[in-house]
Order: structure tokens, then C-alpha cells, then sequence
């Protein structure tokens, strides 16, 4: 499929120019990708918008053992584009551009973006979740500055120093052996008196020794001036604070959802994760929402796998049944 | 103007520089910190950022994808 991508003022102008699509995806993780591959092989006219990188999320994750297919592992980024090079295969086209606001009331229903405004039949968000912050105090000024939420893409600044991890879940266990590569030392700051993390990682940090969990504990400040040079902690229930003299901090205590830009015409719970019935259709009619950014008790790249087929055959039977 | 980003290999704001660079007809060396290591000790100590991307641009610095930024000080339309 051969187009080019215009603003719609252009359209009356220009030959070829497309600004009506009968689906548009916005996002391109694992979910939109998928979407994009089952709406492409249905021939259905389809457009993905992406304000980063095909991919998604995962482009940032160290390495990927529990997507079926890899039995020895895959690198997120590796996975995020072999699944962009096979949507592309089926005609779907990635533009990179953001979404900046959404009009669900109209038909055809307007997406307008950096580049212009589009119009679709049907939407699927499948615009995923970043990482959470603390929200303590020291946090923001400190970000870039010792504190990350990216442990592939600043782990070469650590390089010998002593850093924590806060949150022992999957990705804070996943990405501290990454980090352990690097870095000296490192202590994960769990809250909960355990970690929830796959026993196969812990054991895995075990291994490895220069690891310490510290579980029942919770950050409560960055220490710092132009440069991180500490983390003040507290243990949960006896209200003994302590400093610890760290280099770098890597945060992974969750997620929120990318869909501030829908704030008010779609229903969201209070943390912004978008409502879905089983088939995936949001409180409006024609939008269906996919993978991490709607309320669902799994976030994981099989699931958004899943989600964005499922999503791609309700589109497709809504189209027909119009 | 010489133009200097400092990248590592699966930061998805370092690809957002690169491509947006690359579209406007910029030309910059590429410091993968994954491939340099010890570029990073030198980034840190120069201009105390731990993350990446930052492009150097002549005298100035720009943390992260900042395109007003890129633009104003690369002159980029």
C-alpha cells in the first residue's frame, strides 16, 4: 500500500494525499503492532501514530525471557522491531508523530496530531505506560542527575559506583542485574516485606552477591544538591531513618498510563487507565482500547500481544457491521 | 557547528534525537556510551548529566529530546 501522509488541508491540493483512514492505532508496542499486523493482513485501510519509537516500552528492557518463541531470550529492543518490520510487511505504515487530541464524538472521529488532523471509522489506543516516580522530595531536580528510570539506557554512567534500585518486582529485579554489570554495589528498596518478583530472578541475584535487598524499607528524599550523593530510607513500622551514600538511583515502582490526551472523552479509572469490556470497546463507540494503558491485572508483552489481535478482529467486525 | 550526542544503545529518546537530526540534514558524531565506556565518566564529569541522550552543540548543551531546543540552537526551521 503506497501513500503519503499530509495535512488534512492539503487534501483538496494534493494527489494521493490521505488523511482518512478506517483505523488508526495510536501507539506502537506490542499491542498497536499486533493490531496492525491482523488489520493489515484484513486489508483494512490502517495507520499506526507513534510519538517515540516502534516498539514501545520494551525497546528499553535489558532482555525479555518470558515471551514465548525465544527460548533463549530476546532483547526488547530486538523483539519491538522484528514486531514493526512485520506489521510493516502487511502494509500498516508507522508515522512517527504524537497524538495531541482526539474528538470520539465525531464521525468519522478525529485524531489530530503534531503533523495535522486525520480522521478514522475506528481507533485503538494502545499507547502503553511509562514508568512511575516516587514523588518524593529531591526526586524531579535529581532526575538526570543520578536518578533514572532507564536502567539500559544510563546503566555506562555507574560504571563502579554504589546505587539502589527502588521496587522488587520483575523490572527492579530484571534491570538490577543489568545494572550489576556496572555498578559496585546495589541495594533494592522494597516496601512490601517481600519481593514480588519471578523466583527465578531472585534467585539469579543471589548469584551474583554484590546485591543486598532491603524489604520493609521506603524512600523518603533524594540527597543532593547539582548531583545525587544520597537516599535517605525509612523502615516501615519503626520510623528509623538512615542515609545511604549512593551514586545512582534506578526507579521501578510501577506504571501509569500514556493517555493524559484522552482525559475527559473516554472512561478511565482514577490512575488513568482506560475501561474496557471483555471484547476491548471503551465507554465510546468505535474505540477500543489495548495492552498495558487499560485496566487490566497483567501487564506483560504476551498479554498486549493478545490484546491487539483481539482489538484488530473487534475493529474489523465493527467496520463490517456498520 | 560541531554536533555531538551521546547515546546508548536501547534509549528511545537518543533514536528520537538521532532520526530528528538526521531529517533536518544535521551531521553529528555519535558517542554510544555502550561502546564507550569510558565517555561516560568524561560526560559526568564535564557537564554532571547521568543520562542520555545530550548533544553538544558549540558551547551549549541539550539534556534528553528537547526539539524547541534543538531547533533554536541547530537553526533548524
Amino acid at each position: 500500500m503506497q501513500f503519503t501522509l499530509k495535512r488534512k488541508s492539503e487534501e483538496t491540493s494534493s494527489e494521493g494525499v490521505k488523511s482518512h483512514f478506517e483505523a488508526v492505532i495510536i501507539g506502537a508496542g506490542p499491542a498497536g503492532l499486533t493490531a496492525a499486523i491482523y488489520l493489515g493482513r484484513s486489508k483494512i485501510d490502517t495507520v499506526i501514530f507513534e510519538k517515540m519509537v516502534p516498539g514501545g516500552y520494551i525497546v528499553s528492557t535489558d532482555w525479555i525471557e518470558n515471551y514465548p518463541g525465544f527460548p533463549d531470550g530476546v532483547s526488547g529492543e530486538e523483539l519491538g522491531g522484528l514486531f514493526e518490520k512485520q506489521s510493516s510487511k502487511f502494509g500498516v505504515r508507522t508515522e512517527n508523530v504524537e497524538v495531541t487530541g482526539v474528538d470520539f464524538e465525531a464521525r468519522p472521529m478525529i485524531v489530530e496530531t503534531m503533523n495535522g488532523s486525520y480522521t478514522a471509522s475506528a481507533i485503538i489506543v494502545a499507547t502503553g505506560t511509562k514508568s512511575k516516580k516516587l514523588g518524593v522530595p529531591g526526586e524531579d531536580e535529581l532526575i538526570g542527575k543520578g536518578i533514572s528510570l532507564c536502567a539500559t539506557c544510563d546503566a555506562p554512567f555507574f560504571e563502579g559506583e554504589d546505587i539502589v534500585v527502588v521496587g522488587a518486582g520483575n523490572s527492579g529485579i530484571q534491570e538490577s542485574l543489568y545494572l550489576s554489570k556496572f555498578a559496585r554495589s546495589i541495594r533494592i528498596i522494597e516496601f512490601l516485606d517481600h519481593p514480588t518478583a519471578e523466583r527465578i530472578l531472585l534467585d539469579r541475584i543471589k548469584e551474583i552477591g554484590k546485591i543486598e535487598l532491603l524489604l520493609s524499607h521506603r524512600v523518603t528524599r533524594f540527597i543532593g544538591d547539582d548531583r545525587l550523593t544520597g537516599v535517605e530510607v525509612e523502615k516501615r513500622d519503626f520510623n528509623q531513618k538512615r542515609i545511604l551514600d549512593v551514586k545512582g538511583a534506578f526507579i521501578y515502582v510501577g506504571l501509569v498510563p500514556n493517555a493524559g490526551f484522552l482525559k475527559g472523552s473516554i472512561d478511565m479509572d482514577k490512575e488513568g487507565f482506560i475501561e474496557t469490556n471483555q471484547e476491548l470497546k471503551s465507554s465510546k463507540e468505535g474505540v477500543f482500547a489495548a495492552g498495558d494503558v487499560r485496566i487490566t491485572s497483567l501487564r506483560q508483552v504476551a498479554t498486549a500481544i493478545g490484546d491487539g489481535a483481539l482489538a484488530a478482529f473487534k475493529v474489523r467486525q465493527y467496520l463490517e457491521g456498520r | 557547528m560541531r554536533v555531538l550526542v551521546y547515546t546508548s544503545s536501547s534509549c528511545p529518546y537518543c533514536k528520537k534525537v538521532k532520526n530528528f537530526l538526521r531529517e533536518h540534514g544535521v551531521t553529528f558524531k555519535e558517542i554510544n556510551l555502550n561502546f564507550h565506556r569510558s565517555a561516560a565518566r568524561e560526560l559526568k564529569e564535564k557537564t554532571g548529566q547521568t543520562g542520555v541522550p545530550v548533544t553538544l552543540a558549540g558551547n551549549y548543551k541539550i539534556v534528553g529530546f528537547d526539539e524547541n531546543k534543538l531547533r533554536r540552537i541547530l537553526r533548524i526551521k
